[in-house]
């Protein structure tokens, strides 16, 4: 349908939506942290975990090798989406914009949307230039996921998301002392999830854990890729409704941290 | 006649647990006219803020219902929101984008068409033009409190909640803005529900002035109506001749007084009668030199408040 079609409350709330997209990009120009999160940190994780690749593929294990630089991509395409949301609303509340927004006709609903366009935007340029330097400098094409690479992505970037919106929660929920929530969270599931490795080496009791996750589904399509040159689709669709789940969830849980903090009155107190 | 741009009614906030909860509002009702300016005042701790989050949907009330325009800010968020504005000292924009970036999300937010032509006009007014393409926090607080009223109008409200919006700019500053807001009520015919701790500035701007103390009104006046009711008028008189005939008069008519020096006295009295006893010392051939009123004002009204509470005014 086109815009202009659109009832007028969907043209507004498209218009505040993009608002949104159009305030993280003038962020994203004017932070050097941002920058240095997105393409610094993830550039120096490429060379080290590269060379670490390369040291394996000396030892015979191409494959093995392979994983790991294949991982590093997929893990950075997941956190781009935790990032956006999490860390995109706490540069809100340092700056004590946050409750300025929200006096404004923005709705908690679109300042996600927001955010989590803006995300993509993140994941493609930050796996854009990993895939280059890992090209260039390691001889790995990304490609070699063939045409199932985008159904990977995007089934890592919606629980990256899901994963943002339950540190954004957290965040509504017990304030900003736990704000380290924001980046922190995501880092707690990458030994679960077997980004580098394959997660049958993990305990038992771990596995079971990891099986409740969708990422380890995905990471273990990818890195069948790698072994057989064909990804699992079975595991593909585990993840997918996996996705909805923690995503349903995810959001679920994030309005209702919303809707508590305006209830205790610690919304209007966010930024104190 | 003039519309009900805001319509509070039997609002409440108690925080924590019902059993020993604390009470921030305590079951409040006023309205607004579209073109009036109603001062919103109290001590630390009376419920102002909380008043405020409320009215901005940032807190949720715990009972009541407030409207804005005959709607009902619980179903009609959004568009209610469009249509009023907010600005206060204490909050901020992204400091990390030039305040034209933060205008420029800002009149998304509030459909603003021509917002370009809109901030040039409205940065101009506010003196802060020269700013427009520097980072906000490199401005100095001052200018970010020019920079956050230039956010205010820039939607045209029906209505504006401002939160001590003067606090830390400096005099000349405040008086454009005093007059901005004034300007913008006879022009746009807009509300503005005003906190201030400067008294002086809500006795020039306010028609009428609700004050609040321990999450309950207690009382809704005129500035002047309000400060009438906190106490009498002192009136100095400095006269030429004899003291007798000036006490004998003000025995007779019942006024409390006292001599500061022989030729000085201090009466107590209603301002009202002021006129009738400067006459009647006339008629008694006092030559009166010099006269001094020391009428109470709002700031006499709200120290009277913080230190003995809704006792402290008189009913009229």
């Amino acid at each position: 349908m086109c815009f202009w079609r659109l009832p007028k409350e969907e043209q507004v709330r498209y218009i505040r939506i993009k608002s949104v997209v159009i305030h993280a990009w003038h962020h994203l120009t004017h932070s050097v942290e941002t920058w240095m999160d997105i393409f610094w940190f993830p550039m120096m994780q490429a060379f080290v975990f590269g060379g670490l690749a390369l040291y394996f593929a000396k030892q015979g294990g191409e494959s093995s090798a392979q994983v790991v630089v294949l991982g590093l991509l997929l893990w950075y395409g997941m956190e781009a989406g935790s990032y956006s949301i999490a860390v995109g609303a706490l540069w809100e509340i340092w700056a004590r914009n946050f409750s300025t927004l929200f006096v404004s006709p923005l709705t908690i609903g679109e300042f996600v949307v927001g955010h989590m366009i803006f995300g993509l935007f993140k994941q493609f340029t930050t796996v854009a230039i990993l895939s280059l330097v890992a090209y260039m400098t390691f001889h790995f094409s990304i490609f070699s996921l063939g045409y199932s690479l985008p159904v990977h992505f995007v089934l890592l970037m919606v629980f990256g998301w899901a994963v943002g919106l339950i540190a954004f929660g957290l965040i509504l929920r017990f304030g900003t002392k736990i704000q380290s929530m924001a980046w922190g969270l995501i880092y707690l599931i990458q030994p679960l999830i077997g980004v580098y490795y394959p997660v049958s080496i993990l305990p038992p009791v771990i596995r079971n854990i990891a099986n409740c996750l969708p990422a380890t589904y995905v990471f273990s399509s990818a890195q069948n890729i790698i072994h057989t040159g064909m990804p699992r689709w079975d595991y593909l669709g585990i993840a997918s409704v996996l996705d909805i789940v923690y995503f349903v969830f995810a959001y679920g849980f994030m309005k209702w941290a919303w809707e508590w903090a305006r209830r205790a009155g610690t919304l209007a107190r966010m930024e104190e | 006649m003039s519309n009900t741009v805001l319509e509070v009614t039997n609002l409440s906030k108690r925080y924590g647990p019902p059993a020993g909860g604390f009470v921030a509002v305590d079951n409040i009702s006023f309205s607004m006219k579209e073109g009036e300016i109603v001062g919103l005042l109290g001590p630390n701790g009376a419920g102002k803020t909380t008043t405020i989050q409320m009215l901005l949907a940032l807190t949720t009330p715990t009972i009541g219902t407030i409207s804005y325009f005959g709607l009902d800010l619980h179903t009609h968020r959004e568009e209610i929101l469009t249509r009023i504005n907010y600005v206060s000292a204490f909050s901020g924009m992204q400091s990390r984008v030039t305040v034209r970036e933060n205008l420029e999300v800002f009149s998304g937010l509030y459909e603003v068409t021509d917002w370009k032509n809109k901030v040039r006009i409205l940065a101009k007014t506010l003196g802060i033009t020269q700013h427009l393409d520097n980072l906000y926090w490199h401005l100095s607080s001052g200018e970010k409190a020019r920079v956050n009223l230039v956010k205010a109008f820039l939607n045209d409200p029906q209505l504006i909640l401002m939160d001590e919006p003067t606090a830390s700019l400096d005099p000349e500053i405040v008086s454009v803005v005093l007059d901005l807001v004034s300007d913008m009520r006879k022009r746009h015919n807009v509300a503005i529900l005003y906190t201030s701790h400067n008294m002086g500035e809500v006795s020039r701007l306010c028609d009428r002035v609700i004050f609040l103390h321990h999450g309950t009104i207690i009382a809704t006046d005129t500035p002047l109506g309000l400060s009438r009711r906190v106490g009498t008028a002192v009136l100095r008189l400095t006269f030429d001749g004899e003291q007798k005939p000036v006490f004998e008069y003000l025995k007779l008519r019942k006024h409390t007084y006292h001599s500061v020096s022989p030729h000085v006295v201090e009466i107590e009295l209603d301002e009202s009668v002021i006129p009738k006893v400067l006459f009647g010392l006339g008629k008694k051939q006092v030559w009166i030199t010099d006269i001094e009123i020391d009428k109470p004002d709002l700031e006499d009204v709200f120290l009277a408040v913080a230190k003995g509470g809704a006792g402290a005014l008189h009913t009229d």
